[in-house]
């Protein structure tokens, strides 16, 4: 049953757990899964270990750089996916069903971030049969996805381990490992933008490099900002934009069709 | 004690057939596939829910089946090449897909309803009337309106070519929301091009109704549940059945299976989130569970189909998606309900140089539809198209363009030309009903509950492909009127080249169970009731004969009023009608909804009104007997 007020309620699994645990339990303050043993244990990440951690950090910082990352987005200030702690993203979804509820769908109707009372995002909405099943076969199978690329990103860099690859070499395995890039690429989108308690965009940065203002609920817009334009904002020329621009009549709407809202 | 009636579906339709059917003395029990995600609706007030402004959750599908334990497959004809995965899926959980739409409420034309009287023969497609004309189903629409709480402004209505095809006084509760600024953009385009824009019909609050607040503006909208209530689609209806006290609604329980003797349906066997089985009865079986899912159950009972049309007939709309990009400024189409200005001049079939067009191509006539003006999207959606745009550049381009990812992404991400700096429109073309455009029952591909999935055969045909290529030039031309710096126009249908398939997505999915005097062409009679059925009404948009070229929930919900009235009886027509006595009182006292304030006990005349309506609705089923509709509708 889903709990209306998107609190936790301590499914079958976790009880049995529990009491597997409990001589345990008795000791510790309180009952640790295995992953957050391991966490707790200093790897710092519930399912990547160190070094696939480092691996997947370090692609993601190229796919969306920041300061450090980038001569350009030092320029801008603009924070990457480093700033936006995209890899505890990964590692969050791959680990969801090490939590009760499993971090899947955060919870509503807000969060504290314009108003709201509470955050009620921080509490998962536990799921249906129907969204358990889908979600332990496509965790299941992302976690065999990232083993694999995590080998193959190291493979291809001449001193078998792409998080100590210099950015050039980084970005040339990048760019020929179309599979590998794709896989990660969408899921560093993903960490940038979506709401923090998915465990990226860690203090909005991803959301402020682009201006947008996240969820606003229950503030909202003022019926002036949704009528009124802003004001002149003319886009200055620029090598990639322009490139799109050019493409667009093309692909614009081919690649939009992916996108469009249900209505 | 009563007789009970089993709803399957808990959506548009589920909710006007169970309010017709509580107040005429039925108890209603409803199957719905999905969870509740909204609490507390029943009541005039805030609703609870774990909704929220959240684009992550929305694209893992919160509330859209999973393709992964919920498929379908698609191919585009019988024979050829079959595809898994997500096939124009509706949201799923109470309420249906009134849950996350955009709650738009334009009303189908007289046209729509009399097509093959007022505008000819189609040849090569199965155009029909329908069973009742505008003038007919007008007041039903009224209702629906006042009872949803449409936000809209009569005045703003053009009368061409809007009220001439569609005249009369909207239900409209309250007036238009904020326009966004996107949308009068746009809607300046058309303006300048000679056409009729004017603010978009929406079920969503302007100001406090039924204790519900008005919508803030947070622009999260299309395809989001609404986290404050300010829009909850079908349940503003369904709260009036809720509250007779005569509703159970089983939440994630599937229906697999009608139980019938060939000729009437005892009950259904069904499926609940823990994988246990089992049956209920009834006296009467309403089927609403949207088009693709009641054509699916229809074939999994192995209703009567001696002129195989069960799931014939399918339509989509035929959707074409225009985009402006704005250089000089941002148009924050994240701001506000989504898209709130339309423009129906499309849907007009003497639309200035259709006929010679259509005539050229050898066809009778060509339409669009109704137009959706200033859409955008959100940045996941933004920042997955730029790294698809980023891959095509390169091959466009493999010497000299950098690499596909990087400070060229953030470049995109930054400027903003596709999302902030876009306007865009979506057009509703109509979808004529092709008897090879289907859904039947995949004979390999179950669900993870074991049941068949539904197989969609879908292919457009000659009429939407013409109107595709004369309506796309007149898209581009509003958006460069509106002052786009650069605009662009596709169907929807462009294929992802991956596959050579197109699959629609556009969530407008209607016919499969079409309404019709003669059981050879048609599934279900003039007023719903299967054909050969004595006690099976079909409540959804799968009765429609034609899709019409405006979004089709309105229309659901008026059918599904029209059909359940004339079955059913009219011991609901008070329903809703006081509702200015809802903010005054706490509480219950709307809660007896159905009767007029006259001060007295409502209870007796609540009993002597369900009384003498299930009796005329008893013998107004015990006609429906035979093969033939007796035309009780002319």
């Amino acid at each position: 049953m889903n709990d209306e007020a998107g609190r936790a309620t301590p499914s079958r699994r976790a009880v049995v757990t529990a009491m597997g645990l409990l001589p345990l339990a008795t000791l510790a303050p309180a009952v640790l899964s295995e992953s957050q043993a391991r966490a707790a244990a200093g790897k710092g990440y519930q399912h990547f270990s160190k070094h696939q951690a480092a691996v997947i950090k370090a692609a993601c910082a190229r796919l969306v750089p920041g300061p450090d990352d980038d001569p350009v987005e030092k320029l801008y200030d603009s924070p990457g996916a480093t700033e936006a702690d995209v890899v505890r993203y990964i590692d969050t979804m791959l680990a969801a069903f090490d939590h009760d509820p499993p971090k899947i769908f955060a919870g509503g109707p807000w969060s504290d971030r314009h108003g709201g009372d509470a955050d009620h995002m921080k509490h998962f909405v536990p799921l249906a049969p129907r969204q358990l099943e889908a979600w332990r076969a496509r965790t299941h199978d992302l976690k065999r996805q990232y083993a694999a690329a995590i080998k193959k990103l190291d493979a291809a860099a001449s001193g078998k381990n792409f998080a100590a690859a210099s950015h050039s070499e980084q970005d040339s395995i990048l760019t020929k490992l179309d599979d590998e890039r794709s896989l990660i690429f969408g899921h560093t989108i993903e960490g940038m933008y979506s709401v923090p308690e998915y465990g990226g965009n860690r203090h909005q940065v991803g959301w402020k490099s682009i201006g947008w203002p996240g969820d606003v609920q229950p503030r909202g817009f003022s019926p002036k900002q949704v009528e009124d334009s802003d004001g002149p904002d003319v886009l200055l020329a620029n090598g990639v934009v322009d490139a799109v621009l050019n493409l667009f009549p093309l692909i614009g709407g081919n690649a939009m069709r992916k996108a469009r809202h249900h209505g | 004690m009563a007789d009970r009636a089993i709803v399957v579906g808990s959506g548009a339709g589920a909710a006007v057939a169970s309010m017709v059917l509580t107040h005429n003395g039925w108890d209603v029990l409803i199957f719905e596939k999905g969870p509740k995600y909204i609490h507390g609706y029943e009541k005039p007030g805030p609703i609870r829910t774990t909704f929220s402004s959240d684009e992550l959750k929305a694209s893992r599908k919160f509330e859209i089946p999973d393709p992964l334990s919920e498929p379908r497959t698609f191919r585009a004809a019988a024979g050829a090449q079959e595809e898994v995965g997500e096939v124009n899926p509706l949201s799923s959980c109470v309420g249906g897909g009134t849950v996350h739409w955009d709650a738009k409420t334009p009303r189908f034309w007289d046209i729509d309803f009399k097509k093959k009287s007022m505008l000819g023969p189609y040849p090569d497609t199965d155009v029909e009337d329908w069973p009742f004309e505008y003038a007919d189903i007008a007041p039903h629409y009224k209702t629906i309106e006042r009872l949803m709480g449409v936000a809209g402004a009569q005045s703003a209505i053009p009368h061409s070519p809007v009220l001439k095809h569609a005249p009369g006084e909207r239900g409209f509760v309250m007036p238009p929301g904020p326009q966004q600024l996107a949308s009068t953009t746009v809607a300046g385009g058309c303006t300048a091009l000679g056409l009729h824009p004017y603010a978009f019909p929406m079920a969503i609050n302007s100001r406090v109704h039924d204790g519900r607040p008005p919508c803030n503006n947070c622009g999260q909208c299309s395809s989001y549940g609404c986290p404050i209530g300010a829009r909850i689609g079908a349940l503003a209806v369904m709260r009036h059945a809720v509250n007779t006290g005569r509703v159970e609604i089983r939440d994630e329980t599937i229906v697999d299976r009608v139980v019938h003797n060939g000729k009437r349906a005892t009950g259904v066997h069904w499926i609940d989130k823990h994988g246990k089985h089992g049956h209920s009865s009834a006296k009467l079986l309403v089927l609403a569970a949207s088009a693709i899912e009641t054509s699916r159950l229809a074939h999994l009972s192995n209703f009567p189909d001696p002129h195989d049309r069960i799931g014939r007939d399918l339509m989509f709309h035929n959707f074409m998606d225009g985009f402006g990009i704005f250089l000089d400024q941002r148009m924050h189409a994240y701001r506000g309900r989504s898209t709130t200005q339309c423009c129906e001049d499309f849907a007009d079939p003497d639309f200035p140089g259709s006929r010679a067009f259509a005539k050229s191509m050898g066809l009778p006539y060509i339409r669009g539809g109704i137009m959706e003006l200033g859409g955008s999207q959100e940045p996941i959606a933004e920042g997955n198209i730029y790294t698809y745009i980023l891959g095509i550049l390169r091959a466009f381009d493999p010497l000299n363009f950098g690499k596909p990812f990087g400070t060229n992404f953030k470049t995109l991400m930054r400027a903003s030309i596709l999302r902030d700096r876009l306007a865009g429109i979506s057009h509703v073309g109509e979808d004529l009903p092709y008897a090879t455009n289907r859904v039947d029952l995949d004979p390999k591909v179950k669900d993870f509950r074991g049941v068949p999935v539904p197989r969609i055969t879908y292919s457009m045909g000659a009429h939407e492909q013409a109107a595709i290529e004369f309506f796309i030039p007149h898209m581009t031309a509003i958006l460069k009127a509106a002052g786009a710096s650069m605009a662009a126009a596709v169907p929807e249908s462009v294929s992802d080249g991956l596959t050579g398939t197109a699959i629609p997505h556009g969530a407008h999915v209607m016919g499969g169970m079409r309404m019709g005097h003669n059981p050879k062409t048609s599934v279900t009679d003039g007023t719903g009731m299967v054909h050969g059925m004595e006690n099976v009404f079909v409540a959804d948009g799968s009765v429609f004969p034609s899709s019409g070229a405006q979004n089709p929930t309105l229309t659901i919900m008026a059918t599904a009023l029209r059909n359940a009235t004339k079955l059913f009886g009219d011991g609901h027509k008070h329903v809703g009608q006081n509702h200015a006595h809802h903010h005054g009182h706490s509480g219950h006292s709307g809660d007896r909804g159905p009767l007029p304030s006259t001060g007295s006990d409502p209870t007796l005349p609540l009993i002597a009104t369900a009384t003498l309506t299930a009796g005329l609705a008893a013998a107004r089923l015990a006609r429906h007997d035979g093969d033939n509709d007796s035309g009780e509708d002319r």
